[in-house]
């Protein structure tokens, strides 16, 4: 076993990073040590991303002991970099965490610096590979046999490297894959080479923070929070004319971690009141831990948001059209909130005569600005009085076919008895069969092994069944692997 | 005085007591068409008393329950186009529907299905049908149905109510002027603040024109078990006609034996006071 990672304490006493635990053990007999977790690390420096949040909405984690935050356009907000980077450590020092900070113009450098720089390191506009210059080979990023091959070459330090003729490297290394890991790894650190940081969410669109001076414990006072901060974004929202439909409220709690609250709304949003109404019914959710003391509220996603104005000619019996529409989406949003997406449907026709396929239900909120295929009624109406192009199809369909007992007269005929959940059933009345076989391209091997004869059915009390029969009778009869060649029924809907 | 201005008098008194009663109780205006001097059977509509705005209750036995929700479609249907017709303005979309049910009820009886729904004359487009876990889900989407104020009627398959419950539900519905329906089961006995009570059988199918083997129109035995501000308690057979969105009365069937055949002057022959119009094939 080695060590895995050791303390400031440790690393005075000299045990470093990759050493036997024995050898440690024999040098500091007192040594504490544990078993690495690397899940949890890699967990909790998502968790720690997450917190950096409130720094810039542009943060990776990066390998497993790094965190890049793209402070572009963000330090002035803490008064500057300096001022950034003394807050950003102090407020890691609160957490328990020593940070080692590098701040750069490109990620290679930032990254370099951070590791191998003094503390709170921050290369100069165009000074970075003057910054770099006396930092060891392994700021670079590179695999340890390139390392120790630049080291038996003797380039120690990256300065190094600058005045050396490009050629003149490349010949020094016998390997290619070496030669360019390296030339490669210093471009990038120079900005010779374009590097982008993979942020843990894509940009919000919109997004509004606000830090407290005291955490906040009480989740009663989260409204509020809420409240101030859809206020900020609602004037933003009006003023590029957008709304949003999937929002997120992170809260940064004071231990590190983050408990985000993510919602969709049927249509684009920006008033405060709605967001209170959807937001209120997951507080309860969030665990704040021992307090939360930096909120963020991100519109995700925003679209142009359509002013809704109703005609004064409709509003006489009670809310314009536009109105009406409003507050269904609002209903939507509200039942889908709380109840969860997936339980609130609409459904919509499919082209096919497949009974199971001929519906396509959706998620309510996914139906906003998509505009179904309409019904089209398939009986017309009173006066044509045509035959209708199918027979009718059932009120409610069983999810899956329930199969059923089933006594009829003739073979291919409607049944007479049928037994469904073990209840007997005496028809009196039928219709079919009307047989529905599967699309060509679903047929398995030339066979229609998927061929169903419906019947609608009434029984002696005037319950409506819709039942089939599977297969072809003859083909089951001729199958001798099948016992009896008897033909299998089963119960797929209701009539009213 | 005679017995005929007596009665006028009297019926004029009750209608007078009744309005009061309903002005107490907030709830909703007394139905003018139904005159307590007319003969029971004939005098009130089950399908007009349970579109009235306020809490419905349409209560089957376990192995009725499909024809309960039959009849319920058959209902919004028909509010559907009620509702559409009261606002030609906004034809171009139909009028919004919630039928909540709990997950349950959908893995037993299966879920709405459209085709089928617009075969009985119900446009599907804008039924929002929520799944939800516990009746009491179920019981807080149609509060929010409600109280939202974007729906034509919010319908809602509980297994049990309580009191309070239907309470809030039926004060909601009347507050907000929109008809709430639940179908319960017959089993659940608990009392309930509801404006009408509806009990569904299943009854045989109208004569289908074309063929006699096939079941016909839909029908159902309703007896109306309770109604505030309504009729008296009767039972009748009704029929769905789903080409002109309306219930009509089916006079008892001359071979049913029913303990309680509510008696009309002339039972035609055998068949429907009104016969179906064409029945699709």
């Amino acid at each position: 076993m080695r060590l895995h990672a050791v303390d400031e304490r440790a690393a005075q006493l000299g045990l470093t990073r990759g050493m036997m635990l024995t050898d440690a053990k024999a040098r500091l007999p007192g040594l504490l040590h544990a078993p690495a977790d690397l899940e949890g690390d890699h967990a909790a420096l998502q968790g720690l991303a997450e917190w950096c949040l409130r720094y810039s909405p542009f943060v990776a984690a990066d390998g497993e002991d790094g965190l890049l935050i793209d402070a572009t356009g963000c330090a002035h907000l803490f008064g500057g970099e300096e001022a950034m980077l003394a807050r950003m450590e102090s407020q890691f020092a609160k957490l328990g965490l020593k940070a080692y900070l590098g701040m750069a113009q490109t990620v290679g450098a930032a990254s370099a610096l951070a590791r191998f720089g003094p503390p709170r390191a921050i290369a100069p506009q165009g000074g970075v590979s003057e910054a770099l210059s006396a930092l060891p080979m392994a700021a670079l990023r590179l695999e340890p046999q390139v390392l120790l091959l630049l080291q038996r070459l003797g380039l120690t330090r990256i300065g190094q490297l600058y005045a050396m003729p490009r050629l003149a490297l490349a010949r020094r290394f016998r390997s290619r894959v070496a030669e360019e890991a390296v030339l490669f790894r210093l471009d990038q650190a120079l900005g010779r080479q374009p590097e982008s940081l993979n942020p843990l969410h894509p940009a919000p669109s919109f997004r509004a923070h606000a830090g407290y001076s005291e955490p906040v414990q009480d989740l009663s006072f989260l409204p509020e929070v809420l409240r101030r901060l859809s206020a900020d974004l609602k004037s933003m929202l009006v003023r590029e004319g957008q709304g949003g439909t999937r929002w997120t409220f992170r809260a940064l709690r004071v231990d590190g971690q983050v408990a985000a609250l993510s919602l969709r709304t049927a249509r684009p949003v920006r008033e405060e009141a709605h967001l209170a109404r959807l937001f209120k019914e997951r507080f309860e959710q969030m665990d704040l831990g021992l307090g939360a003391e930096y909120f963020i509220l991100s519109a995700d996603e925003a679209v142009p948001f359509t002013q809704s104005q109703g005609s004064w000619a409709e509003s006489e019996e009670g809310g314009s059209a536009s109105g009406q529409e409003e507050a269904l989406a609002g209903l939507i949003d509200r039942l889908s909130v709380r109840l969860g997406a997936e339980a609130l449907r609409l459904q919509g026709p499919c082209e096919s005569h497949v009974p199971e396929r001929a519906v396509h239900s959706r998620p309510a909120l996914d139906g906003a600005g998509v505009a179904d295929p309409a019904w089209s009624p398939s009986i017309p109406s009173a006066p044509l009085r045509s035959p209708p192009p199918r027979p009718l199809r059932p009120l409610r369909l069983l999810t899956k076919p329930e199969p059923i007992e089933v006594m009829a007269e003739v073979p291919d005929g409607p049944p007479m008895h049928f037994r469904w959940r073990h209840v007997p059933h005496q028809v009196t009345r039928a219709e079919g069969p009307e047989r529905i076989a599967p699309e060509w391209w679903r047929l398995q091997d030339g066979v229609f092994e998927d061929v169903r004869d419906y019947f609608r059915i009434e029984d002696v009390r005037g319950r409506r069944y819709w039942v089939f029969r599977a297969g072809l009778y003859q083909d089951r009869a001729q199958n001798h692997a099948l016992p009896g060649g008897a033909p299998s029924w089963f119960l797929h809907g209701f009539f009213a | 005085m005679s017995g005929e201005t007596r009665g006028t008098s009297r019926s004029a008194l009750m209608a007078r007591l009744r309005r009061s009663i309903a002005e107490i109780e907030q709830s909703v205006p007394v139905l003018e068409e139904a005159p307590a001097a007319l003969p029971r059977e004939e005098g009130a509509d089950p399908a007009r008393l349970i579109l009235r705005p306020g809490l419905h209750e349409l209560t089957a036995s376990y192995e009725d329950m499909s024809a309960a929700r039959g009849f319920a479609f058959a209902v919004l249907a028909a509010r559907q186009k009620h509702a559409g017709a009261l606002r030609p303005a906004r034809k171009a979309l139909p009028p919004a529907f919630l039928w909540a049910m709990r997950l349950e009820e959908r893995r037993e009886f299966g879920a709405p299905y459209g085709p089928g729904l617009l075969d009985a004359g119900f446009s599907p487009e804008r039924l929002l049908t929520l799944y939800a876990r516990t009746s009491l889900d179920v019981l807080w989407a149609l509060e929010e149905g409600l109280k939202a104020g974007a729906l034509a009627g919010a319908l809602g398959e509980v297994g049990d109510v309580g009191l309070t419950e239907s309470r809030r539900l039926s004060l909601l519905a009347a507050e907000h002027r929109m008809p709430c329906w639940l179908i319960r089961p017959l089993e659940r006995k608990e009392a309930s603040a509801a404006l009408t009570r509806l009990r569904i059988r299943p009854a045989p199918s109208g004569r289908h024109v074309h063929d006699p083997a096939a079941p016909g129109a839909a029908r159902w035995q309703v007896e109306l078990e309770k109604a505030k501000a309504g009729p008296m308690p009767f039972r009748v057979t009704m029929e769905w006609d789903h080409e002109t969105h309306c219930f009509h009365m089916v006079a008892p069937l001359a071979d049913r034996a029913l303990p309680a055949a509510p008696k009309t002057q002339s039972p035609p022959a055998g068949e429907a006071a009104i016969l179906p119009l064409a029945r699709t094939g």
